[in-house]
């Protein structure tokens, strides 16, 4: 059985006078260790079904199962900003989710030392408030707070969407060591093509109104990947197989 | 150095004085109901110096200060709660605002029965109509902006109970409505206590030193007591601002 179970999902949203089908019986299972992204375009409901998978928000039909069911998610909101308390430092809203996991002050900052360690926290001014911050340094915070817990899924919205070159390096290297080290399982998503295809195992591409999963690719290019490989034979035949299907 | 404000609000203040000051001399204002300012700062120099003002003051601020502390202590939880508790709102939306809209002076008669002609009806005046600021206030700030909404899912998507997420999201965010109604009650309580003091059969206090004032019509005096009310409203409001500025505005 997958980790994540995504079976027949349908989501309408109901309005005063009228209703919105999102989702129709959209269907896929990912495995821990695997990255899977979704792409498509503006409000086809990717981030919607995002929101289902960590249980935000309840399908309207269909079922979605997390093995095991206690799992815990680390989730980097694609409306980050939003999801920081301005009133908490930002370690304090790094630290958070540990917090509730009922870690003591003293373990919560070693590991976040620890983290510090291996993921370059970018000068994100850890004693800041948020509304003190750049909109970069409050993504990689964001970051930082979803995959410093032991959670054994990560769902990353748009995850380089305020990224510089440094960021954007710092993030891939970090989801690859999620799955690799971690077995982590990622459900990303993306718009970028070339950054879909240097980090997923998987894509998805979503589409239609209400979106289905309508394409599926499966990115077996040897790991690690860098941004070199954007210039491979492989990787440019992708790239051209997905712009035929991925609607601009 | 004081800063451009501060001298504006001090320059404000002188030319209120130098107003006042040259008003009587001029012929544009009856002695008898403005008397001159140095007659009034004499007045005022002999009330500094008798133990009775102080105790006035002493009395105000305590009946104010404890109808107030009461008002929050109940206000408050009570607030958070129905902003957060959707069935206890909708029960009790429409009988907080029938209560609330009753003016505390309608209620008057009905404390002195309950509580007498002691410091309680008093007390109770000034917590009625505080009570329902701090309610009001709490319960908007607890429901929250549509910010909140991004906030709240977060803190759930991070494993938060419901009793974290109030913790950690709705308390926090309901503190700068609750500042706010802070100050308002503030300003409440200072009026409500006076107006008791005046006509609920005080001994004591300076509503009841500004009426014996009025009777004997001793103006000077009735303007110290009329300035110790601003000054002591001014106080309150600076402290409120301090508090906002220490423990809500500057995080956000």
């Amino acid at each position: 059985m997958p980790m994540l179970t995504v079976d027949c999902v349908s989501k309408v949203f109901h309005g005063k006078n009228s209703a919105v089908e999102v989702l129709r019986c959209v269907t896929f299972g990912a495995e821990a260790g695997e990255v899977v992204v979704l792409l498509g375009p503006n409000g086809c409901g990717k981030t919607t079904l995002l929101n289902l998978a960590a249980g935000i928000d309840t399908p309207t039909s269909g079922l979605i199962g997390i093995r095991p069911p206690t799992a815990r998610y680390g989730y980097v909101f694609q409306n980050y900003t939003g999801s920081l308390l301005p009133w908490l430092t930002l370690e304090e809203n790094i630290l958070l989710p540990l917090k509730f996991e009922g870690l003591t002050s003293e373990q919560r900052r070693r590991r976040l030392a620890a983290f510090a360690e291996t993921y370059s926290l970018g000068g994100v001014p850890l004693s800041r408030y948020p509304s003190q911050a750049s909109g970069g340094q409050k993504q990689r915070a964001c970051i930082a707070r979803a995959v410093l817990t032991a959670s054994p899924l990560l769902l990353l919205d748009e995850p380089f969407s305020a990224l510089d070159h440094e960021g954007r390096e710092t993030t891939f290297a970090l989801i690859e060591e999620s799955r690799s080290r971690d077995n982590r399982l990622s459900v990303v998503v993306l718009h970028d093509l070339d950054d879909a295809i240097r980090i997923a195992d998987r894509i998805l591409v979503l589409d239609g109104k209400p979106a289905s999963i309508a394409h599926e690719f499966s990115v077996d290019l040897p790991r690690p990947r860098s941004g070199d490989d954007r210039v491979t034979t492989e990787f440019t035949s992708l790239r051209h197989a997905l712009m035929r299907v991925v609607p601009c | 150095m004081p800063s451009k404000r501060t001298a504006l609000a001090l320059t404000g203040l002188f030319a209120l004085f130098v107003l006042w000051a040259a008003l009587p001399v001029l012929g544009l204002s009856n002695p008898l109901y403005l008397p001159a300012i140095w007659k009034t700062a004499r007045a005022g120099a002999s009330l500094l110096r008798d133990g009775q003002y102080w105790s006035d003051v002493a009395v105000t601020l305590r009946r104010a200060g404890i109808g107030l502390t009461l008002s929050a202590a109940v206000g408050i939880p009570t607030g958070l709660m129905l902003g957060t508790v959707r069935w206890a709102y909708a029960l009790t939306t429409f009988p907080v605002d029938f209560v609330r809209s009753v003016p505390a002076a309608a209620v008057l008669p009905l404390f002195i029965v309950f509580f007498g002609l002691g410091d309680a009806s008093k007390i109770a005046v000034v917590f009625y109509g505080c009570v329902f600021v701090f309610v009001v206030g709490a319960m908007y700030g607890a429901r929250g902006g549509p910010e909140s909404a991004a906030r709240r899912e977060a803190v759930r998507a991070m494993g938060a109970s419901r009793i974290q997420t109030f913790v950690v999201v709705v308390v926090p965010e309901a503190l700068l409505s609750v500042a706010t109604s802070l100050r308002l009650a503030v300003s409440y309580a200072l009026v409500l206590v006076i107006f008791t003091e005046m006509f609920l059969g005080a001994d004591d206090g300076l509503g009841r030193r500004l009426i014996d004032c009025y009777l004997a019509l001793k103006i000077p005096e009735m303007y110290v007591y009329i300035v110790t009310l601003g000054l002591a409203g001014i106080t309150a409001n600076k402290l409120c601002e301090l508090l906002e500025t220490r423990y809500v505005s500057i995080r956000r």
